[in-house]
C-alpha cells in the first residue's frame, strides 16, 4: 500500500519521491491520487497526462542534485516531439530555467554550484493570476549551504493540452533528460503555493510561537455554488457556518498602528537635551525621557485592548558603553494645549536596558512588550518611546541613541483563555 | 428610484454570539438566526486601517526653522500658499469606510514671499492639506480637507525653546476626508469598490509632530439588486438591526419579498466576501525627511540608488535582509489568514502568510534600456520583486504572499531593497505601501 506523504495536499495531483527502490520510485504516486506512472529506465512518464495539464494556479517542485556542468530537463508537460509544452523546468548553464509554451519565464542561477561535488537543491515554481496576467515565483535552495536564490516575473497565461505527456527527465522518450538518478522528488499541484509554503514543505518546518492574543483561524469561503444555503438544502449548516465565519473574520481589518523606519539616522545624546530642550520632557513621576520625534498619536481599532511594541535602536559611543533603558508608553489624558485638562495616566510594557556600542549599520531589536491602550474620544492613543541614560556615569555624554524602527501592533488579549468572550 | 438599504457602522462591534444554538439538533429559532445577520453587520466596525502616516518620522528637527525671514535672495522659509507634497497613497478602500486624519502639531512657523527677487516675511501659519480622489470605477469625486495649525507667537514664528515646550504647546487635530454621503444614493455610490488616490501636502509653516490618515467606518448603503453585499444589511429603517427576524420561519434561502438582507443564501455570500476581501493595511512609508528637506521643495526628495546589487533603500549600508536589521512589521497579516495559503494543511498551523499588493511610487532614470528592481523581503525565503521599467513617476506594484507570522506577538522585519541593472541607471523611490489583497483563487 502506498503511504500518503506529508507533502501530499488537497491540491496535489502527483507526488513521488525516491526511496530505497531507486529511480523507479519516482513512478510511484504517493499523493492522494495514487495513480502511478511509468518508469522507463532513463525517464519517468505518463502519456497522456490530463491531470498534469495545469496552467495556473499551479505549483511545481523538484528536488535534485547538481554540480557545475549538469544540464537537462527535470520536468516537462508537452507533446512527444518537445515542440510544444505547458511547462518545462530544466537546468541549463548553471541556472534553473522555468519555461512555458516555448518562452523562458524565469531563470535563477543555482546558488553554491560547484564542480566536482554534487549538491542537493530544492526548486519551487508556483504561479497565480493577477488580472489577466500570471505571476511566477521561483525559489531555489541549496540544501548543503542553506543559500536561497529567487526569481519573479509577471507574464502571459500559458495554454495546455490534455493529450500531452508528463515526463520526469527530459521530454517525450527522455530526450534532453536531466539524469533521472539525480532527481529525488517531484510534486505537481493545482494551487498557488507561497514561497513560505515551499520552505515549510521541503526545507524546514517552523515552530509555532507562543501567542497570548486571540488567534483567528483561516475561514473557508463557501459560495452557494456548493448548494449550501440554497432552496431545498438544510438551513442550519449555512447559518452555523456564517456565524462561525463572522467570529473568525472579526479582526481581519486590524493592522499595525506605528510602523516606522526613519528616513535617516538621528542621534540623541545629553548634548541634545541642552541644544534643543523643547524636544524632551520627563514623563510624570519618572526618570524616563519622552522625545518629541518619538511621540505618535494614532487610532487603535476599538476591539483591541493591548499593543505589542518593539523598537530597533542603535547605540554608539567613543568611550565605554553605559546603560540605556527603553520603554513604550501609552499616555491617556495627555494635557494637550488649548484643551480642558483630564486625569492623566500612563501605561508601559517591558523595561529593556542595553549596554553596548553598535557599528554603523548595526543595532538591536528591543522588545518592549505588551502595553495597555485606552483610546480617547477620537479613538486615538498617544504613544511614546521613552529612554533613560545613566546620568551618573562619567561616560554619559559620549553615548548616542538612534531609533532605526518602531513597530506597534494592536491585538486583543482575552480574559478567558478558552472562550470567545466579547470585545471590550 | 431604486430601493436602498443602509447600515450605520459607527460603533458597531462584534459581540460573538454563541454558536451552540445553531448546531444540529437545536430548534430553529428566528432570534438565533437574526444574531448571525446582526453579527455580520458588525464585522466592519473594527476598521481603523492607517493608510498614511507622517510628521517627524523620527527626525530631530522641523523643516520650518526660526530664521530671520527678511533673507535677501536666499529662501529660508516655505513660500506662502505653495504645496509641499509629503506623501501619496493609492488605497483600495474597505466597504463602508472613508478617510479621516488626525495630527498632533506645535505652533506653525514663518512663511515667505518674493518681493521682486528678495524673500520677505509673509506671516506665520500652517496648513496640512489632504486631497482624496475617490473613484468607484464610474464616478470620481475629489475631496480636499485641511488642518489649520495656529501660528507661533514667538518672533519669526520660532519654536518655543524652554524645556518640554513641544509637549506643553502640543495640539491635536481631527478632520474628515469624506465624499458626499447624503442622500443615501450618494452613500451607496461610495460604499464599495472604491479606490482613493490620497495626497498629503504641507502649506506654510506647518510643524507636524505626527499625523495619520485612516479609514473609519461610517455607513454602508446599497440597492437591493446589488447583493451579495460585503455586510448583511440586516437593518431597520434607522440603519440598525431590527428587533425581529423578518420571516416567521428562518429556513428560507432568500427572504420573502426579495430583500436579500436575510436568508441562508445571503448569509453564505456575505461571509464569503468578508473572509476574502477584508484585511489590514500592512505598511505605509514616505521618504520625506523633515530635518533635511529643503524649504523650497514641492515634493519629497526621493531615495536613490544605482547599486547593481540589492541594498536596503532606507539604509544603504545594509546589503542583505537579516532578522537583526531594522525593518517594518507586517505581523498584522496574521489577522487575515487565507484559507488556501495559511490553512491547517497548507502551513500546518506553524506559520502564516498574508496575500498582499506591494506598491511603490518610483521611477528609474536611464538613457538606455536599464531597469530597476524593488524587492520587499521579510525573511530569507519570503519576498517579491517589482520591476521599475519607466522613466516616469508612477505606482509600480505586484501581488504576492509574504510570511507574516501569527500577529502582533510574532515579530517580522520587512526591508525594501533596491538595485539596478547597470550603474548608469538610477532607481528613485518616494513612497511605498503594502495592503492586503484577496488570496488567489484555487
Amino acid at each position: 500500500m502506498t503511504d500518503l506523504d506529508r507533502n501530499s495536499k488537497a491540491d496535489t495531483v502527483f507526488l513521488s519521491k525516491r526511496g530505497d527502490g531507486g529511480s523507479d520510485d519516482l513512478s510511484l504516486d504517493i499523493s492522494q491520487e495514487r495513480t502511478d506512472i511509468t518508469f522507463a529506465g532513463t525517464y519517468v512518464h505518463e502519456s497522456p497526462s490530463a491531470r498534469a495539464a495545469i496552467t495556473y494556479p499551479r505549483e511545481l517542485s523538484v528536488t535534485f542534485a547538481a554540480q557545475t556542468g549538469d544540464a537537462g530537463i527535470l520536468l516537462n508537460h508537452g507533446n512527444a516531439a518537445g515542440t510544444s509544452y505547458t511547462y518545462r523546468m530544466r537546468v541549463n548553464a548553471g541556472a534553473l530555467e522555468c519555461m512555458e509554451n516555448g518562452t523562458l519565464r524565469v531563470s535563477v542561477a543555482l546558488p553554491s554550484l560547484i564542480l566536482g561535488g554534487a549538491q542537493d537543491y530544492v526548486a519551487h515554481w508556483s504561479t497565480f493570476a493577477i488580472g489577466t496576467s500570471v505571476r511566477s515565483e521561483v525559489m531555489v535552495h541549496c540544501v548543503d549551504t542553506g543559500v536561497f536564490a529567487h526569481g519573479f516575473a509577471t507574464h502571459a497565461a500559458p495554454t495546455t493540452n490534455a493529450s500531452w505527456d508528463l515526463t520526469i527527465g527530459g521530454y517525450g522518450a527522455g530526450v534532453s533528460a536531466y539524469d533521472v538518478d539525480a532527481i529525488d522528488s517531484v510534486r505537481i499541484s493545482q494551487r498557488f503555493h507561497s514561497l513560505t509554503e515551499g520552505r515549510e514543505d521541503w526545507i524546514t518546518q517552523s515552530t509555532k510561537p507562543t501567542i497570548t492574543a486571540r488567534l483567528r483561524n483561516p475561514t473557508l469561503p463557501v459560495d452557494t455554488d456548493t448548494l449550501i444555503g440554497l432552496e431545498g438544502g438544510f438551513a442550519g449548516p449555512a447559518y452555523l457556518w456564517a456565524g462561525a465565519a463572522s467570529r473568525d473574520n472579526d479582526r481581519r481589518l486590524v493592522g499595525s498602528v506605528i510602523n516606522l523606519r526613519p528616513p535617516a539616522q538621528f542621534a540623541i545624546s545629553t548634548a541634545s537635551y541642552v541644544a534643543t530642550p523643547q524636544r524632551f520632557r520627563h514623563l510624570p513621576g519618572s526618570v524616563y525621557v519622552q522625545t518629541r520625534e518619538h511621540t505618535w498619536y494614532r487610532p487603535v481599532p476599538p476591539g483591541c485592548n493591548r499593543v505589542w511594541a518593539r523598537a530597533h535602536v542603535r547605540l554608539y559611543t567613543l568611550s565605554d558603553p553605559i546603560d540605556v533603558g527603553f520603554r513604550c508608553y501609552t499616555l491617556p489624558g495627555f494635557p494637550y494645549a488649548k484643551e480642558p485638562k483630564q486625569v492623566q495616566a500612563q501605561h508601559f510594557g517591558s523595561t529593556v536596558f542595553l549596554n553596548t556600542s553598535h557599528s554603523t549599520n548595526d543595532g538591536a531589536w528591543v522588545d518592549l512588550g505588551s502595553v495597555v491602550v485606552q483610546p480617547d474620544e477620537n479613538g486615538c492613543v498617544l504613544f511614546a518611546l521613552a529612554h533613560v541614560l545613566d546620568i551618573g556615569d562619567p561616560n554619559v555624554d559620549d553615548m548616542h541613541v538612534s531609533l532605526r524602527a518602531m513597530q506597534v501592533t494592536p491585538y486583543y488579549e482575552p480574559s478567558d483563555a478558552d472562550g470567545f468572550d466579547a470585545s471590550p | 428610484m431604486p430601493n436602498y438599504k443602509k447600515r450605520v457602522l459607527a460603533d458597531a462591534l462584534p459581540t460573538n454570539p454563541p454558536l451552540a444554538p445553531l448546531t444540529g439538533g437545536q430548534p430553529a429559532r428566528a432570534d438565533r438566526v437574526a444574531s448571525v445577520f446582526a453579527e455580520q453587520d458588525r464585522v466592519l466596525g473594527h476598521g481603523r486601517r492607517i493608510v498614511a502616516a507622517g510628521g517627524l518620522q523620527g527626525a530631530d528637527a522641523f523643516q520650518v526653522g526660526d530664521d530671520f525671514p527678511e533673507s535677501g535672495v536666499t529662501q529660508v522659509h516655505p513660500l506662502a500658499g505653495v504645496n509641499r507634497i509629503v506623501d501619496r497613497k493609492r488605497i483600495t478602500l474597505t466597504p463602508g469606510h472613508y478617510l479621516r486624519a488626525v495630527a498632533i502639531c506645535v505652533p506653525s512657523g514663518m512663511t515667505q514671499k518674493l518681493d521682486g527677487s528678495i524673500y520677505v516675511a509673509a506671516g506665520a501659519g500652517g496648513t496640512i492639506k489632504f486631497q482624496a480622489e475617490y473613484d468607484n470605477g464610474s464616478d470620481v469625486e475629489t475631496v480636499t480637507s485641511y488642518i489649520e495649525v495656529a501660528p507661533s507667537i514667538n518672533e519669526y514664528g520660532a519654536e518655543s525653546e524652554y524645556a518640554g515646550a513641544s509637549f506643553a504647546e502640543l495640539t491635536r487635530h481631527v478632520v474628515d476626508i469624506f465624499p458626499p454621503l447624503a442622500p443615501v444614493s450618494e452613500l451607496a455610490k461610495w460604499s464599495e469598490g472604491c479606490t482613493v488616490d490620497l495626497t498629503i501636502a504641507y502649506i506654510g509653516g506647518v510643524r507636524c509632530v505626527d499625523l495619520a490618515v485612516f479609514e473609519t467606518p461610517v455607513a454602508f448603503a446599497s440597492t437591493l439588486t446589488a447583493a451579495p453585499w460585503p455586510t448583511s444589511l440586516y437593518v431597520n429603517g434607522a440603519g440598525q438591526a431590527p428587533d425581529n427576524y423578518p420571516a416567521k420561519y428562518p429556513v428560507s434561502a432568500t427572504n420573502k419579498g426579495g430583500d436579500p438582507g436575510s436568508g441562508t443564501d445571503y448569509a453564505i455570500e456575505v461571509a464569503r466576501r468578508q473572509c476574502l476581501e477584508l484585511g489590514p493595511f500592512l505598511l505605509t512609508a514616505s521618504a520625506w525627511n523633515e530635518a533635511t528637506e529643503s524649504v523650497a521643495s514641492t515634493e519629497t526628495t526621493a531615495i536613490t540608488t544605482n547599486s547593481t546589487s540589492f541594498i536596503d533603500l532606507w539604509r544603504p549600508g545594509v546589503t542583505a535582509w537579516s532578522e537583526n536589521a531594522a525593518g517594518w512589521t507586517i505581523s498584522a497579516g496574521g489577522n487575515a489568514p487565507g484559507h488556501n495559503t495559511s490553512g491547517p494543511l497548507e502551513l500546518r498551523d506553524c506559520d502564516r502568510v498574508v496575500t498582499c499588493k506591494v506598491s511603490v511610487y518610483a521611477k528609474r532614470e536611464s538613457n538606455a534600456a536599464g531597469t530597476a528592481t524593488v524587492r520587499a523581503q521579510v525573511s530569507g525565503y519570503s519576498m517579491t520583486d517589482i520591476a521599475i521599467a519607466s522613466n516616469a513617476w508612477g505606482w509600480y506594484e505586484t501581488e504576492g504572499a509574504l510570511q507574516c507570522g501569527f500577529g502582533a506577538e510574532d515579530p517580522t522585519s520587512l526591508l525594501l531593497l533596491g538595485k539596478t541593472t547597470d550603474t548608469g541607471t538610477t532607481l528613485h523611490i518616494r513612497y511605498a505601501q503594502i495592503q492586503y489583497s484577496a488570496p488567489p483563487e484555487s
